[in-house]
């Protein structure tokens, strides 16, 4: 509601309740026509909005969209009505992940960081630029997904170290909309750590920013550039507003957790401080909000941070789930360890948390140590206290060695990177379609020319069921591999989770990409993604779920 | 409860009230048949049906259709009720699967009308309020809009697009997904 008053005419939420300022549907001409007896006469139009609205309603999402675009009073009836709300997430949706990358150029040895779009491997579609419409309107330089939740992005545009604060935005690609972030009554927190989205459709079409602080080095005087050491350039730092260190033997007052939050409702930063929750003791405060001087640069949060019921699980660097509970000014925070897991060196994690789809699991936390994978629920104990139990460990050591023996083979590899820089719509393997329409109704019209030309490879590959090569693993599988002399395969890392099912996909190498299914314990192929050069690397991939409705404004500017 | 529930039934089976169509044309019909029209079953609580219901915004050809209608579904949900109790659960179900299969053929086959008496229809019964009418005449509108593009839905139902080029191209952009 506020959105429509405060951008004005056409700019609001076209698919909130109420958005048909100036474009009321005309009163009902079969008012006065029923009087006359047979109404209609065949014409729909005559038909007054309700019963019209009735009709719509019936319908899926693909058709829906579709009737919007007949004439004014029909999308004035679509979104009047918010007939598409209840669409908002389209069932089984997951077209891919955005993801961050540096790419090396063949004709420039610097590393080019960049974000794209990564469509099923075996799909072998044309990856193109989901990020295409925003483009246009960035300052300058290539922007960086910062975090994804319920079918928007939060991107930001790499801030270079000469001091210009780098641009925030908030998106949708799927309508191709987006919003500029205002910045935060603090700096920009160096590397954007720390920022999250949360959005949920079918509660309100309004979404949040949440800022978590950023610690700042406990050892100020040691870094002499920075003076008196409490506000430090390019962090949110809790002291900036009215957060005071403390002594560490003073445990007595209450450890409040400092959030700053932006709303799109009202289009202002607000502060909110946290009260413990059940679970939250002091050490793993402490431990959170306490920096020392050895890992003063690194990251404090996780980008993998979860939005489920109202609740944001961020994945805290030194192994603490963080869960905030946040409402208008206020709200709890409970803080939990995470299960232990070993070291590696990846640019990709080895261990991520994920949204579950159990009754009674908060939350799944998966981790590989080479190639036995664990994965752990977060449950909510009697005393309201929360708990990781084990739910899966299972060793993928023989599929991992199956995927060393399909290295070079030629077939279903997509790219990491759209690699036509020219026009766009040369080459394109595959479709990626963002969802597939409910009642499959184009079936008939777009079936023929995608069976000629993927060659058996279906036009639309879905990360769901592209069982390309079933990896079961079988007793004589798990036998020592006799006489090895080849290189041992890659390890595993985990590349995301599936949006809405138990799926975690795992990469291996430089990268094939295996699903291994929780409810099933069943790993499949689905592919390689070949990168272009051997400097290339994949820094962090998000799982992307489309959202077809959101209150985004048209052109924000 | 069942046998009260037919008791009553009975007692109402008897009760015929009058519907009057736009075109001053008179319907005799029981008052089980015509309370499946919500409005109808408001006005008999309220007891103003003496000397007939008028209805100015149904024609008698519409109307007629009406009645048909909820004739048959009457009769199917009186039925139902009464087999609940005298069948055993298998002959039971045998039954409803027959009274339902019935039905479905029955709207069907009173689905195949021209496309104005459907608009009718729908009018009337969302003026009637007739629940299960309503449903059955917009689910066919529905049907014949699915999988259409907009170009075939305006040429269909002779609409006149009255969406400028930009609007137009916004709500394409807006929801490439539908028309990929």
């Amino acid at each position: 509601m506020q959105v429509r008053e405060r951008y004005g005419r056409r700019t609001g939420a076209p698919w909130s309740c109420g958005h048909v300022v100036g474009k009321t549907p005309p009163p009902a001409p079969t008012e006065a026509a029923a009087d006359g007896g047979a109404v209609a006469g065949g014409r729909i139009d005559a038909l007054p909005g309700d019963v019209l609205a009735e009709v719509l309603r019936r319908l899926c999402a693909h058709s829906l969209a579709r009737c919007r675009c007949v004439c004014a009073l029909w999308r004035a009836i679509v979104d009047g009505r918010a007939l598409l709300l209840p669409h908002a997430l389209p069932p089984r949706a997951f077209p891919g992940f955005f993801a961050n990358f540096h790419v090396t150029k063949p004709w420039s040895r610097r590393r080019r960081p960049g974000a794209g779009f990564l469509p099923p491997p075996a799909s072998r579609a044309f990856a193109g630029d989901r990020l295409a419409f925003l483009r246009p309107h960035l300052p300058r330089g290539p922007a960086a997904v910062q975090h994804q939740c319920n079918g928007l992005l939060l991107c930001f545009v790499h801030d270079c170290l000469a001091g210009v604060p780098g641009a925030g935005f908030v998106c949708n690609p799927v309508t191709e909309r987006w919003a500029r972030l205002p910045p935060p009554p603090t700096w920009w927190p160096r590397g954007h750590d720390g920022l999250f989205l949360a959005f949920e459709p079918a509660a309100s079409l309004h979404y949040e920013v949440l800022l978590l602080p950023v610690p700042a080095a406990s050892e100020a005087p040691s870094h002499p550039r920075q003076g008196g050491g409490h506000v430090t350039l390019g962090m949110f730092v809790p002291e900036s507003f009215g957060w005071k260190p403390r002594d560490p033997d003073d445990d007595e007052e209450e450890k409040l957790l400092p959030v700053l939050a932006f709303s799109s409702a009202t289009g202002q930063w607000t502060r909110r401080l946290l009260a413990p929750g059940r679970c939250a003791l002091a050490r793993l405060y402490d431990r959170v909000l306490r920096r020392r001087r050895s890992d003063a640069w690194a990251r404090t949060w996780r980008s993998s941070a979860v939005y489920s019921h109202g609740a944001l699980y961020v994945h805290c660097e030194k192994r603490v789930l963080v869960v905030l509970r946040c409402s208008d000014s206020e709200g709890t925070y409970d803080m939990v360890k995470l299960p232990a897991i070993a070291d590696a060196l990846s640019s990709l994690p080895v261990d991520s948390i994920f949204p579950s789809a159990e009754d009674g699991v908060m939350l799944r936390y998966a981790s590989a140590d080479v190639f036995r994978v664990k994965v752990w629920s977060l449950h909510e104990s009697a005393e309201q206290l929360l708990e990781w139990t084990l739910a899966h460990d299972v060793d993928l050591a023989a599929p991992a060695r199956m995927l060393d023996l399909l290295h070079d083979a030629p077939s279903n590899r997509a790219p990491l990177e759209a690699a036509a820089e020219g026009p766009a719509g040369c080459c394109r393997g595959g479709k990626c379609v963002w969802f597939a329409d409910e009642d499959g109704e184009e079936a008939a019209g777009d079936g023929d020319d995608a069976a000629a030309g993927g060659g058996g490879c279906a036009g639309q590959w879905n990360w769901d069921d592209a069982s390309l090569l079933d990896l079961e693993i079988g007793e004589d599988e798990l036998l020592p591999h006799v006489g090895a002399v080849a290189p041992p395969p890659s390890p595993l890392s985990i590349l995301g989770c599936h949006p809405s099912e138990e799926v975690v996909y795992l990469a291996a190498g430089a990268f094939h990409v295996v699903a291994y299914r929780l409810v099933s314990d069943k790993v499949q192929y689905l592919g390689r993604v070949t990168s272009l050069g051997d400097g290339d690397r994949l820094e962090g991939a998000f799982p992307y779920r489309p959202c077809i409705v959101d209150a985004l404004p048209h052109n924000s500017w | 409860m069942a046998s009260a529930g037919s008791g009553d039934e009975k007692a109402a089976a008897a009760a015929m009230i009058t519907l009057i169509s736009s075109d001053n044309e008179k319907f005799e019909v029981t008052e089980a048949t015509a309370t499946l029209s919500q409005t109808i079953r408001h006005m008999i609580e309220d007891g103003c049906t003496d000397g007939g219901v008028p209805l100015p915004n149904v024609t008698s050809k519409i109307l007629a259709r009406v009645i048909e209608y909820c004739k048959k579904h009457a009769t199917a949900a009186a039925g139902e009720e009464g087999s609940s109790s005298s069948f055993s659960d298998a002959a039971f179900l045998e039954v409803d699967r027959a009274f339902l299969e019935e039905l479905e053929e029955f709207d069907d086959a009173f689905l195949e009308v021209d496309r104005a008496t459907l608009f009718d229809l729908i009018l009337a019964a969302n003026y009637l309020d007739i629940k299960g009418l309503l449903n059955l005449t917009c689910q066919k509108v529905a049907d014949s809009v699915k999988g259409k593009t907009p170009e075939q839905i305006r040429e269909m139902y002779n609409i006149v697009n009255d969406l400028t080029p930009e609007e137009e191209a916004e709500i394409r952009r807006e929801t490439q997904w539908a028309f990929e």
